[in-house]
């Protein structure tokens, strides 16, 4: 089969559907002084449901797709999404999961999208054999509320192995429409890094799908994190179509799902992120953990499903002090 | 003038009648078909999303009543075989049967356009879900079905920012009956919410088997 950049693939719908239509879906194009090409889609920029969009499926280099779906959360119905992906290890683990960590400003700045594959330097990237090696461009992803500059994009062109000129950043706070979109999207995202922390091959997983609810677009930084957070280790139902023996699933199924930190489970994840001083640094890896996770194993026919959503912590997140005016 | 006919003397399409309200949005719209449980049945729904609902303001009626025709600002939209007078040449007409699924489609996002701007603030986005009557030749049972269902199915999601949730709260009062709406307030980080769903008028309008 011939080589699929997923670089190259992002780029190439960057140049073709968003460059030429970058007003009409509220996003900036800003050139910085290096080379580099930023797309600003909601650091500044107002962004929405398209921008959010095109950040998460370019952020999987056209190798997952985004859908807008209204889900159930006890007796409402709110806006959520739902990723489709025929090849996950791929689509998440080399290109959209945020792994790479680079240094700015002096601080920590997690990346993620297909730029992680050229080299594949990050401990999930390496997770699977696949890698983009010299592609005529390069597409990262940013969570941050300050727009990315040269020292930015130097620093991920050198742990990427690419150059400025080559580079299209995608950046985004997490308190707007895009933001919210972005982070939900990292549904089986979220859990594929799970299962490889547990042993599980990647290359055992043949497609994912799985739907997340987005029940929270605030300007205020430090709630929004909290929020799009619980609709993922809350929220989040993943179905993974895999091949192996019946065996490789029992044995992690009960360590794989959020409901397992039963001393904190409903307690919302700003107030867990506040215990760690808001340094994922101090959060505990099992604390990043999916909701619900359903397999469904090709080769036996078995089905296994193990997690639950929260919908509690989800409500009040949905509501916050707010609720149904009579 | 570009004279489209949509549904009008030749059988529309469902994808057309996207591709319109697409237009109708200054292509600033994500749209989409989706799938409501009602009862034991899944309905097809109109998923419209706007990135930028001020864009998007009501059509100039030129005509009312099942035979309207609306002039928005991309176009002219005609539930008629008949062109409307006084059209502008520079946009495009597009023509529909009152009957058929493309103005059942379209007047169902009339109805989300109506219910926007009677939210007298300032919006940033907006999703509305738009429950769809099934096709049928008794236009008047059609019209009585979709009063129905933008009265007890249609559920709408704005995000806009309020500086004080007392000011949301008293717009959200002065809405007509409109299904649910609910307004996340981005500024306060809080949801509410009028109106109610109320499926056993759904199915009792447009989903009851017959016996």
């Amino acid at each position: 089969m011939e080589h699929w950049s997923v670089n190259t693939a992002a780029a190439e719908r960057i140049e073709r559907e968003v460059l030429p239509n970058a007003e009409k879906l509220n996003i900036d194009i800003v050139r910085l002084s290096d080379g580099a090409t930023v797309l600003d889609m909601g650091v500044r920029a107002k962004g929405g449901f398209r921008a959010g969009r095109y950040f998460a499926e370019l952020g999987m280099g056209g190798l997952g797709r985004l859908s807008y779906v209204m889900l159930p959360l006890g007796g409402e119905l709110v806006p959520g999404l739902q990723i489709i992906t025929e090849c996950p290890a791929v689509c998440e683990m080399a290109s959209y999961v945020a792994a790479t960590t680079v240094s700015w400003h002096g601080h920590p700045q997690v990346i993620s999208g297909p730029a992680r594959s050229i080299l594949g330097s990050d401990h999930f990237a390496q997770a699977v054999g696949y890698r983009d090696p010299n592609p005529a461009k390069a597409v990262a992803g940013v969570q941050t509320t300050e727009m990315p500059d040269e020292e930015l994009t130097g620093a991920i062109c050198s742990a990427c192995g690419t150059t400025p000129d080559r580079l299209y950043l995608m950046a985004a706070r997490t308190g707007c429409m895009t933001g919210a979109v972005q982070v939900c999207a990292r549904n089986v995202e979220q859990t594929l890094p799970t299962l490889y922390d547990r042993g599980y091959a990647m290359d055992q997983i043949l497609e994912g799908n799985a739907t997340t609810p987005i029940i929270c677009v605030t300007d205020d930084e430090t709630i929004a994190y909290g929020r799009v957070n619980d609709c993922l280790i809350y929220g989040q139902e993943t179905n993974l179509y895999v091949r192996c023996d019946d065996g490789d699933i029992t044995a992690m199924l009960d360590d794989i799902p959020f409901s397992k930190n039963t001393d904190i489970y409903g307690t919302p994840f700003q107030e867990l992120f506040a215990r760690c001083s808001n340094n994922w640094a101090y959060v505990p890896r099992d604390w990043d953990a999916p909701c619900k996770i359903n397999f469904f194993n090709v080769t036996t026919g078995s089905v296994y499903a193990t997690g639950r959503i929260g919908t509690a912590t989800l409500e009040r997140g949905f509501w916050g002090e707010g609720g149904i005016l009579k | 003038m570009k004279l489209i006919d949509l549904d009008a003397d030749i059988r529309g399409s469902w994808q057309g009648t996207l591709d319109m309200l697409s237009a109708l949005c200054g292509e600033t719209a994500d749209l989409s078909f989706g799938c409501r449980a009602v009862g034991d049945m899944k309905v097809p729904s109109l998923e419209i999303r706007l990135d930028s609902p001020a864009a998007l303001t009501s059509p100039r009626v030129l005509t009312s009543g099942r035979a309207a025709a609306d002039s928005w600002a991309r176009g002219t939209v005609a539930l008629s075989r008949q062109p409307p007078e006084s059209l502008r040449e520079d946009l495009p007409l597009w023509m529909m049967r009152p009957g058929g699924n493309s103005a059942i489609l379209y007047r169902a996002f009339r109805e989300m356009v109506r219910v926007l701007d009677s939210v007298r603030l300032p919006k940033e986005f907006a999703w509305s879900s738009m429950l769809l009557v099934p096709v049928c030749d008794d236009e008047e049972l059609t019209s009585r079905r979709e009063e129905t269902l933008y009265r007890a199915g249609a559920v709408h999601t704005v995000w806009l920012r309020c500086p004080d949730d007392e000011t949301l709260k008293a717009a959200l009062r002065s809405v007509p009956p409109c299904g649910r709406l609910q307004v996340q307030n981005m500024a306060t980080a809080n949801t509410w919410a009028v109106g109610e769903l109320d499926e056993a008028a759904v199915i009792d309008a447009c989903f009851r088997p017959s016996t």
